[in-house]
C-alpha cells in the first residue's frame, strides 16, 4: 500500500507589519504541524506540496520531528536538482527510487520505482496556472501540451502505470481536464475501462477521474461539517464573483490510468479536513484559509 | 469534372516557427557537446499548433525539461513564445520571423536559462567517463 498526499499550502502571506510576521509565523507552524500530524497518523509515504510558504528544509525536520519509526522509514529530502520549483515532494523511501523524468516550471514528472514486486509508477505532481493571471482559454491550450509530456513519458517508461496529481487549477468538468485533446480524464470506470476515445480519427488515452464523486452536498446531513467524516464538496471555496459561480470548486485533483484502477478504491481517496487535532475547515465546512490554506489537502491510497 | 484549383498555389515564404526551433535545438545540442540535446515536438489543439522546446539529458535516462512553448495557428504568425523559468508565465508575441527570432536570442540570454541549461550539463556525465 502506498499512500499520497498533496496539499497547496496556500503560499506566504503578508509580512509588512511585525504583527504580520508574527500572525504568518504562527500559521507556518499550525501548517508544519498539520502536515506532521497527518503524514504520520496516515501512514503517508509521500507527501507532495505546492505554494510552500517555508523551506523545504523546515519541512522535512517537521515531517521527521518526534519519529517513533526506524530512520529508514523516515522521509527523505525533496530532490534538490530538480528544476520544478513549484512543487515539493517527499518521500518516505531513499530518493533513488523516485527520479525526475520529465519537468516543466509547473509540473515534475517522476519514475517511481520501488523493489520488486511493486509494479514501477509514472508520478506526475503539478501547479498549474491560476485563474487569476491565466484565461480559461489558456489553460484549456496548455493541456494538450502537457497530455503529450505524459504520453512521451509513459512511451519511455514502456507502460502507462500513470498517477497525474495536484493543483490543475481547473476543476473535473472543464475543458483541460475533460477534453480529449487535454488529459481525456472521464469520470466512471465504466467509460475508461475502454482506455482510449477516437476523435476525428485520432485514438485519445483515458484517464479515470475520481474526484468527480465530491461535488455536491448529498453526505452533509449525515455528516455536517462537525463531524470528523464530513466530507467537502471541493478543495477550494470562494465567495462572490460573476455571474456564473460555483463556489466550491475542484481544483486539487488526481488522476489515474485505467492500468491502475485494480489498485484503487474510491473509499481510499478523501479531502482531509483535519489531523485529529486541528480542522482545515471552519464551523461552515469552509477552508481555514487565514489561519492555514484556502486549499484542502487530498490523500489517497494505491495497493500496490 | 474541371480542375478549380489555381494554377499556383504559390510558395511560402516566411520561415515557420518550427523551423527555427529546430535550428536552435541542433545549435544548442552542439554547444553542450552532446550533453544536453535540444528537442522540439508539436501538439495541436483546434487551429492552434502548440510546440514544445524541450532539453533532453541522454545520460540522465533521457530525463526531459520543458524550456517553454511557442503557439501559432495554421498562418504561423503571429506566434507567441510563452515560459515560466522566471517564476510567472510570461508572452511574448512575434509578428513575423525576424521578431521571433529576437524574442528567442532574448529569452535564451535569460540568466534563468542559462541556469537550467548550465545546471543540466554540470549532472550530465560524458560517454565513457564513470558515472
Amino acid at each position: 500500500m502506498l499512500t499520497f498526499f498533496f496539499w497547496n499550502m496556500g503560499g506566504e502571506g503578508h509580512k509588512r507589519s511585525p504583527d504580520e510576521v508574527k500572525t504568518e509565523a504562527a500559521r507556518e507552524q499550525r501548517l508544519l504541524a498539520v502536515l506532521r500530524n497527518v503524514a504520520e497518523s496516515r501512514d503517508v509515504d509521500v507527501v507532495m506540496l505546492a505554494e510552500c510558504p517555508v523551506s523545504a528544509a523546515r519541512v522535512l525536520e517537521e515531517l521527521n520531528r518526534g519519529s517513533t519509526r526506524p530512520q529508514s522509514m523516515w522521509f527523505r529530502d525533496t530532490d534538490a536538482t530538480s528544476m520544478c520549483e513549484r512543487v515539493l515532494i517527499f518521500p518516505r523511501f531513499p530518493a533513488r527510487f523516485l527520479t525526475k523524468r520529465s519537468e516543466g516550471a509547473r509540473y515534475t514528472g517522476r519514475l517511481l520505482k520501488l523493489p520488486d514486486p511493486r509494479p514501477s509508477l509514472n508520478l506526475f505532481v503539478v501547479h498549474f496556472g491560476s485563474k487569476q493571471h491565466k484565461s480559461e482559454a489558456s489553460q484549456t491550450l496548455a493541456a494538450p501540451v502537457f497530455s503529450q509530456t505524459v504520453r512521451e513519458l509513459e512511451k519511455k517508461s514502456k507502460h502507462d502505470r500513470t498517477i497525474l496529481v495536484g493543483d490543475f487549477n481547473m476543476n473535473p468538468f472543464e475543458d483541460g481536464i475533460v477534453g480529449a485533446e487535454g488529459l481525456n480524464a472521464a469520470m466512471t470506470r465504466h467509460v475508461v475501462q475502454k482506455e482510449s476515445r477516437t476523435v476525428d480519427g485520432k485514438p485519445y488515452p483515458f484517464f479515470y477521474n475520481p474526484m468527480w464523486s465530491f461535488f455536491g452536498d448529498s453526505t452533509h446531513a449525515a455528516h455536517p461539517p462537525s463531524s470528523p467524516a464530513h466530507e467537502p464538496p471541493g478543495t477550494c471555496y470562494y465567495p462572490a464573483g460573476e455571474s456564473r459561480w460555483h463556489y466550491w470548486n475542484i481544483f486539487d485533483q488526481v488522476l489515474l490510468r485505467p492500468s491502475l484502477l485494480p489498485y484503487f478504491n474510491n473509499s481510499d481517496l478523501e479531502i482531509v479536513t483535519g489531523d485529529g487535532e486541528t480542522r482545515l475547515i471552519d464551523g461552515n465546512g469552509l477552508p481555514a484559509r487565514v489561519t492555514l490554506s484556502d486549499h484542502l489537502p487530498i490523500l489517497f491510497r494505491l495497493n500496490v | 469534372m474541371p480542375d478549380l484549383l489555381p494554377d499556383d498555389f504559390g510558395t511560402e515564404t516566411v520561415t515557420p516557427p518550427v523551423t527555427i526551433l529546430r535550428e536552435q535545438a541542433e545549435h544548442l545540442s552542439r554547444r553542450t557537446g552532446g550533453l544536453v540535446l535540444g528537442r522540439v515536438t508539436t501538439a495541436q489543439r483546434g487551429d492552434k499548433f502548440v510546440q514544445q522546446f524541450v532539453l533532453e539529458v541522454p545520460s540522465l535516462d533521457n530525463y526531459a525539461y520543458q524550456l517553454f512553448t511557442v503557439q501559432h495557428t495554421i498562418i504561423l504568425y503571429p506566434a507567441e513564445l510563452r515560459h515560466g523559468v522566471a517564476g510567472v508565465t510570461l508572452l511574448t508575441t512575434t509578428k513575423d520571423p525576424e521578431e521571433f527570432q529576437n524574442a528567442l536570442r532574448d529569452f535564451f540570454a535569460l540568466p534563468e536559462v542559462r541556469k537550467i541549461v548550465a545546471a543540466l550539463k554540470a549532472q550530465a556525465v560524458p560517454a565513457g567517463a564513470p558515472a
